[in-house]
């Protein structure tokens, strides 16, 4: 017989212990603790809030078929800037929010485009930079690869999940230990409530309030689209945005519709995003191939306050929404 | 189901509320047959169809090898066996891998093919339970173990769901016998299974997922060419996450089944602890060296031909173990590398005069730490997305080229104070067994530990991450 490794002993081996006083004593020291660091937090100003991540937003993109759905694509801009529940009473719209933090809308748009079965309205925000292919396609289309891997019982883990993070402070990854340990290693304090509130639908809001240093999160937008290659000219540019445009075609072919929308940003941000790709070379030209209505948010006046160059403050939420609404209702299906 | 998962929770509790009544041990038996299809089905139900050819195939095959005296006819079954078991794992496995190359060969002699997608999902687990299955009516050919006589209990063998889809790769002679008596968890098994449960999860879910994947994520999925510093501690945290990963499901399988009043193999046994990589072989997925050793080296020939065909038979051996791991060069270099590392041992241990300097704790302890050093080395071939990525990192690790610094200092102290922590755990442990260490504790530590190991588990937020190898 060959040596494999024998099992034959491996009960014999559990130790005999008072298991029962061992492990009441453990759960119970452990639930004390627990609910401690649970005050502990809520009295420093934590509340809960829920993870965003590939399984949230799979829960979303279950709804996108749903009658009366609107599809909301793009990155932080959409997800922070509006305000879903305003839009659903405006509307009468169930909005789905697909928006991924730091990413591009089109791998997203182009598996609604594959998915036959789709024609409903999807209101799309884009950059120069994330209409053409580039590392921020990563992330969508890995989260995509996740939801289409995803076990039968995910959808049952994930409400499970959410429940205990609309509920408990420590359920979320903001009062773990690893963002205690990095915090104190890093600023040599205790980790402060979050500027960044998601909830079960991914509405995000941000209250900037909370942030102690803007300048620096505004530097860090500036330097990591420096980083960020970009060798486009117009002509080439433009080209690359051909299979977005054949992707919202298709999706409109279908009955349904698309909405491009490129949201507001300031500051050097915006200086630095100009002088890259020149609205009258890049957008403009896009808009006009474009097979669905394309809107720069620049066009409809307004101004919004975007304390970090980039996303709306909470305060201005309303504003955005409200436009974002009768953008809605004059371009897309009713 | 992950273990790490609510389902998994109440999906467990439920089985064992069922399984504890006093029925008929047949009954018993069925219910958790049935677990175990539904523990599977919740992957893909359309893959439980591969389970049951598998274990059918090879249950008829046992059979049938029962009755066959003829050389021919017997050959001819284990053919059978092979051909179904390993014809679907190379399907599903390494078709698309197969049609990559053929492409690329055929493009390479100009001539321009373009096959269609094929597009094929990897069915969870497989690897493990063909092996399994296998290892059965190889073990029944040669006449080592006779034909099961329930078909109940073998289906049970192939389909137990605390390591039908990442091991331990269990062995008939270990699991069958268990199937004749009714398994009666008592107290001390629940108890154990249930701290083992706990134990594994905090490996999975703390130390894995939480505290390294991330940085090794950082090394070898960023765009950018690293430092050493970076090569060195992304590589150094994968180590841990693959070891917190594996091991923790084999801790979680073996501490579920044990529940259950089954007994499975060990799979690991303090790997970064070993002194050479024959010793890391023995003590890391135990039951999968053990198995390419039984029929794959001593299959080939083993030692048997001369010292030639002994380092061929390993080389062929630990290439076929790296190709296991998936369908990619990567792991085909992994296990070459590994073949390699092997074959030095050897050769320096003839070389090497018998001397009491050996056995000397310092050169012990060198030796030890040289083997981590290596294995580490040889993680960045398996972890890498490409054979470029994993020879840029290497070549940042050897100082032949500089990159930007991909971790921070917090980073880094948090992935040294890991792995100092772990080597120092698995050379405590190397002599000695967890239940002993456990025992050993005074009671006010034991629930210590235990308390410990349950706030870290319960206050880590889930992390989308599966288990890295349900996906070999």
């Amino acid at each position: 017989m060959p040596s494999s490794t024998s099992s034959s002993d491996a009960l014999g081996r559990a130790p005999e212990l008072p298991w029962g006083r061992l492990w009441l004593l453990g759960l119970a020291i452990a639930l004390g603790i627990l609910g401690g660091a649970e005050g502990l937090w809520r009295s420093r100003g934590h509340r809960p809030v829920v993870d965003d991540g590939p399984g949230l937003w799979s829960a979303s993109w279950r709804r996108v078929s749903e009658p009366g759905a609107l599809v909301l694509l793009g990155a932080s801009r959409i997800q922070v800037g509006l305000d879903l529940d305003r839009i659903h009473d405006a509307l009468g719209l169930q909005p789905v929010m697909l928006a991924i933090d730091a990413s591009s809308p089109r791998p997203i748009l182009e598996a609604l485009a594959h998915d036959g079965s789709f024609h409903g309205r999807v209101l799309c925000s884009v950059t120069a930079e994330t209409l053409v292919p580039g590392p921020k396609d990563r992330r969508p289309a890995d989260w995509l690869a996740r939801h289409r891997r995803a076990p039968l019982d995910a959808p049952l883990n994930r409400w499970a999940s959410i429940q205990l993070q609309q509920r408990l402070v420590l359920a979320s990854y903001g009062a773990s230990l690893h963002r205690i340990v990095y915090t104190l290693l890093r600023r040599g304090t205790l980790p402060e409530p979050s500027y960044l509130y998601t909830r079960a639908d991914r509405e995000r809001s941000t209250d900037f309030s909370r942030v102690p240093d803007l300048e620096i999160v505004r530097r860090g937008y500036v330097d990591r689209l420096k980083g960020a290659p970009w060798a486009w000219t117009p002509a080439t540019w433009l080209e690359a945005t051909e299979p977005v445009q054949a992707w919202a075609q298709a999706i409109e072919e279908r009955g349904g519709s698309v909405l491009f929308v490129r949201l507001p940003t300031s500051g050097a941000l915006r200086a630095l995003e100009d002088a890259r790709a020149p609205r009258d070379r890049f957008w403009d030209r896009f808009a006009e191939r474009s097979p669905a209505p394309a809107v720069h948010l620049d066009d409809l006046g307004g101004s919004y306050h975007l304390p970090d160059d980039s996303h709306v403050d909470r305060a201005d939420r309303a504003g955005l929404t409200d436009v974002v609404i009768r953008l809605v209702a004059d371009h897309l299906q009713p | 189901m992950l273990f790490n998962s609510t389902t998994f929770v109440l999906f467990f509790a439920v089985v064992w509320l069922l399984y504890q009544p006093p029925l008929a041990w047949r009954w018993r038996k069925l219910l958790l047959l049935v677990a175990s299809y539904v523990f599977y089905a919740a992957w893909s139900p359309p893959f439980v169809l591969l389970l049951w050819i598998s274990t059918g195939v090879d249950w008829f095959v046992g059979r049938a090898l029962g009755r066959a005296t003829g050389r021919g006819a017997r050959r001819a079954l284990l053919g059978i066996s092979l051909g179904v078991n390993l014809g679907m794992l190379g399907y599903f496995k390494y078709g698309g891998f197969l049609l990559d190359n053929l492409t690329l060969a055929l493009r390479g002699l100009g001539v321009a093919y373009q096959p269609p997608g094929a597009d094929i999902v990897l069915p969870v687990g497989i690897s493990f339970y063909t092996f399994q299955t296998l290892s059965y009516t190889i073990e029944v050919h040669q006449g080592r173990e006779r034909p099961w006589g329930s078909f109940l209990d073998f289906a049970l063998y192939v389909t137990f769901f605390p390591q039908l889809v990442a091991g331990p790769i269990v062995r008939a002679h270990d699991f069958l016998p268990q199937c004749l008596q009714p398994r009666a968890p008592c107290g001390r098994t629940l108890g154990w299974g249930l701290t083992l449960f706990v134990v594994g999860l905090f490996e999975k879910t703390v130390l894995a997922d939480v505290w390294l994947a991330p940085h090794a994520e950082r090394l070898f999925d960023a765009a950018q060419a690293p430092d050493g510093a970076s090569a060195w501690l992304g590589a150094l945290a994968f180590a841990g996450q693959i070891y917190g990963d594996f091991a923790g499901y084999s801790t979680c399988a073996i501490g579920v089944a044990m529940c259950l009043g089954f007994a499975l193999p060990d799979n690991f046994h303090a790997p970064y602890a070993a002194l050479g990589f024959s010793d890391f072989w023995r003590r890391w997925h135990i039951s999968l060296s053990t198995w390419l050793r039984d029929y794959v080296y001593i299959g080939l020939g083993g030692n048997r031909g001369g010292w030639s065909a002994t380092q061929r038979n390993l080389m062929i051996t630990m290439v076929l173990g790296g190709l296991w791991h998936g369908a990619s060069w990567t792991f085909v270099v992994w296990g070459a590398l590994h073949g390699l590392l092997l074959i030095l041992e050897r050769i320096l241990r003839r070389a090497l005069p018998p001397s009491p300097l050996w056995s000397s704790p310092v050169v012990r302890l060198y030796g030890i730490l040289l083997t981590f050093v290596a294995v580490v080395s040889t993680w960045v071939f398996f972890r890498a997305p490409s054979l470029s990525r994993a020879v840029e990192i290497v070549a940042a690790m050897v100082g032949l080229r500089s990159g930007v610094a991909l971790l921070d200092a917090a980073d880094q102290l948090v992935i040294l104070t890991i792995t100092a922590a772990m080597v120092g755990g698995h050379l405590w442990m190397r002599e000695r067994t967890l239940e002993e260490v456990f025992s050993s504790l005074r009671p006010s530590v034991r629930i210590a530990v235990l308390s410990g190991l349950l706030v870290a588990v319960l206050s880590t937020p889930g992390v989308d991450r599966a288990f890295l190898y349900f996906q070999f």
